[in-house]
């Protein structure tokens, strides 16, 4: 070690190497040390110590560190290998997405994958403490990943749903967590899903069978306070005996707080949608109270229940659209084919109920479950005692009956409303715009219009507007071009401008010059909680504000939704919007002189 | 992936390639997911078996035998030793960001495994300290890994690293303590 020691007195030395080079003597000088018995140890640290006391002191405290067996003597165990590679694995895996046949979550070994739902996967599985199959939804990360807050109204409203005992409802036995991992048990259920049983064909009566078990279901559930807020087929189980089996009740609205929790202020509400749509899937059931953003009650599970219910009587869906934004629209907006337009052999009673069901506005709708129960079963009655599988529930179907004519004064109270029914005034405002429309003229005079006016071509106007809450304010102009030809543009606002107004702000935009086609110019003013992808889209596309011919159904479908969500008045040349949703809105109508 | 592939990122890593590592991990990972539920189920009662057991047996089913000559598998056999670290270290990291992001503002330190003597072992300070250790004397570093990790014994250590019996005992015996004395500073 000599030579060691001179390498340390090389003046170059950097001083990564001069420590090891200490160190190589420290570590001899410790071994020399600990070979020697106590006695002449300490002999031989005080002549260390002599020599250079630093190097002393440090040997001295190694020797100190150095006696007895150490926690470092026990190596790593495999226990703890084991344990370390399942916990990152729980932690690291997308909920679902390597879960394979044999892994084990709880105590139950997974057998193999049954599908995937907007929540999660499911799988069938054996609880090896019960030695019984399960099926196990294991929820998304997009669900279980929520805020506490979130996560626990999730699993309280998980458990209160679990708490239903009703054998068309399939019956949850556990709901848990593993390692942050959301799981459900439920009742296995041997059978396929109604969405697949209406694929491939059913006699009406069959299919009105199943209709009037999920009603029964739906029914027992709001009767205990649950709605189900996500009532669609691919959530109705139907078994080989032909019983109904409604699943995830109440489990829907989680998804609902995702998708709004995944908004922020800078978040394009685009996105939004997209990401909602991820956890949401098809929006396809969804009650326009649903598709514009308030929460949803057992009203909504009306809704919903009337377009399975449209589904099985025409074939085909009330609402649909090329994107889901256009479904939505539809939903919102427009109203529904009459059912005996697509098959004349429905019921006169069935079409009927289905109107009830589909009202846009909730307060028109039927007013509970147990009416489109008694009323299905009239139906059922009615067609005709060859009615298959109606047979097993014969005695029951009596007593259904009985309660049909006990509605029937609620069934009256909605039946007489037509299925086109525009939706009228609102009762209770939640929010209001005022807006006025000013011209100048062109001897340059600015005077406030009613909405209402004609005008020269080559005036300009502008729209002085306020808002009694902060939102999002759009006005989009449609008339003729210069080959007579519709076209929508956005206003405003314009590129680079924003279209957030602050409450009771009052907000003017710039002049808007008419072209000379003539016709009829239409302006439509939006007022919005959360920005309109749609419109936003049109403004920072190509075309600055003017929307693509392939999307002007689709925004046309937009504007009128939130027009028919409003109620409107005028008050002289100034005109008050008042509405309840997301959006609302209103259309003034420009004529050219 | 191929067991023949495996075995090519294994002489990689083997020779001095870092990035064969990165590759190698989430197929070990994969291969000790299956075994650990095994290990868990089975034998958790077996507190004795150390942990290079498990991650070789991974390693054996994963790669082809016939390529893997008796020198490989004592090669691997070694490398072992850093997976396990590298496994046991990220997760009592990832447990103590964890514990860190639950508890509002407060640090919690005191993320140990508790072992079976009873004693705590913070393996992410010792991690650090491997690796200031490791720059002073790579070699005592990389015994101390074979041996706590690995779960070698000195004459294995010996072996893997061409060294005496004499001189790993000695290597080991004042790693072990500078090591400890640095993890009581």
């Amino acid at each position: 070690m000599a030579a060691r020691a001179n390498v340390l007195d090389f003046p170059r030395m950097n001083d990564e190497s001069k420590a090891a080079a200490r160190w190589d003597r420290v570590r001899d000088l410790l071994h020399t040390a600990l070979e020697l018995d106590p006695p002449r140890r300490s002999a031989y640290l005080d002549e260390v110590r002599a020599d250079d006391a630093a190097l002393g002191a440090e040997v001295e405290s190694l020797l100190a560190a150095s006696s007895g067996d150490t926690w470092l003597d026990t190596p790593a165990l495999a226990g703890d290998v084991a344990a370390a590679v399942l916990e990152e694995a729980m932690i690291d895996e997308p909920a679902g997405r390597e879960i394979e046949p044999g892994r084990v979550i709880g105590h139950y070994r997974i057998v193999e994958k049954l599908g995937q739902g907007g929540m999660g996967m499911v799988f069938r599985a054996v609880d090896e403490k019960l030695g019984r199959t399960v099926a196990l939804k294991v929820l998304t990360a997009d669900v279980s990943g929520a805020t506490a807050v979130e996560r626990q109204r999730f699993i309280r409203e998980a458990r209160s749903a679990s708490a239903l005992n009703h054998p068309n409802i399939v019956t949850i036995h556990e709901f848990d967590s593993e390692r942050g991992r959301d799981f459900i048990v439920m009742e296995y259920i041997e059978g396929r899903t109604l969405d697949k049983a209406l694929s491939g064909g059913l006699p009406l009566s069959t299919s009105l069978e199943y209709a009037r078990q999920i009603a029964i279901a739906v029914g027992k559930a709001h009767a205990a306070g649950i709605v189900h807020r996500d009532l669609k087929p691919g959530n109705v189980m139907v078994t080989k005996d032909g019983q109904v089996k409604v699943l995830d009740f109440g489990l829907a609205k989680q998804q609902h707080a995702e998708g709004r929790l995944a908004e922020s202020e800078e978040t394009q509400t685009t996105q939004a949608l997209t990401m909602a749509g991820t956890v949401l899937g098809t929006p396809a059931y969804m009650s326009p109270e649903q598709v514009l953003g308030q929460a949803p009650d057992e009203r909504s599970d009306i809704f919903s229940f009337g377009i399975i219910l449209y589904q099985i009587a025409c074939g085909q869906r009330p609402f649909t659209g090329a994107t889901r934004e256009a479904t939505m629209v539809r939903i919102a907006g427009q109203a529904h084919r009459p059912v005996r337009e697509l098959n004349a052999a429905a019921p006169p009673a069935l079409e009927s109920l289905i109107d009830g069901c589909l009202q846009k506005k909730r307060e028109d709708r039927l007013s509970s479950m147990s009416v489109a129960m008694a009323e299905l079963d009239s139906i059922l009655a009615g067609l005709g005692a060859d009615a298959g599988p109606r047979r097993r529930w014969g005695a029951f179907g009596m007593l259904a009956a009985g309660l049909a004519m006990a509605a029937a004064g609620g069934y009256f109270a909605w039946g007489h409303w037509p299925s086109t029914a525009p939706a009228a005034g609102i009762a209770e405002a939640s929010h209001s715009i005022r807006y006025s429309l000013e011209l100048q003229d062109a001897a340059g005079a600015v005077s406030a219009v009613p909405s209402t006016t004609v005008f020269r071509g080559g005036s300009k106007f502008r729209l002085r507007l306020a808002a009694l809450e902060s939102g999002f304010f759009y006005l989009v102009n449609e008339g003729p071009d210069a080959s007579g030809a519709n076209r929508l543009f956005v206003l405003s606002p314009r590129p680079g401008e924003s279209a957030a107004v602050s409450a009771q702000k009052e907000r003017l935009t710039g002049w808007v010059v008419f072209d000379q086609n003539p016709g009829v110019e239409q302006l439509w003013v939006v007022w919005s909680r959360q920005p309109v992808a749609l419109i936003e889209a049109a403004v920072q596309g190509a075309g600055k504000g003017l929307v693509d011919a392939g999307r002007a159904a689709e925004m046309r479908g937009l504007l009128e939704a939130a027009r028919s969500q409003a109620s409107v008045s005028r008050d002289g040349d100034e005109v008050l919007v008042k509405g309840s949703g997301e959006m609302s809105g209103d259309r003034i109508e420009l004529r050219h002189q | 992936m191929t067991p023949g592939d495996i075995t090519v990122l294994l002489r990689r890593w083997g020779a001095g390639d870092r990035a064969a590592l990165d590759e190698l991990t989430p197929l070990i990972y994969r291969e000790l997911r299956e075994q650990a539920r095994l290990f868990l189920r089975h034998e958790r009662a077996e507190h004795t078996l150390a942990s290079g057991a498990l991650v070789n047996e991974a390693f054996l089913r994963m790669v082809e035998q016939r390529q893997a000559g008796f020198h490989d598998r004592d090669h691997f056999f070694s490398i072992s030793s850093q997976i396990i670290r590298r496994i046991l270290v990220d997760h009592a990291r990832a447990k103590r960001r964890e514990k860190r992001g639950a508890g509002a503002g407060h640090v919690e330190i005191d993320e140990a495994i508790r072992d079976p003597a009873g004693r705590s072992r913070d393996l992410v300070a010792l991690d650090d300290a491997l690796k200031d250790l490791a720059k002073l004397d790579p070699v005592q570093s990389r015994a101390v890994e074979l041996r706590f990790f690995g779960g070698f014994s000195i004459e294995e250590t010996a072996q893997a690293l061409s060294l005496s019996t004499a001189t790993v005992n000695r290597y080991w015996v004042t790693a072990r303590a500078w090591l400890l004395r640095e993890l009581q500073k």
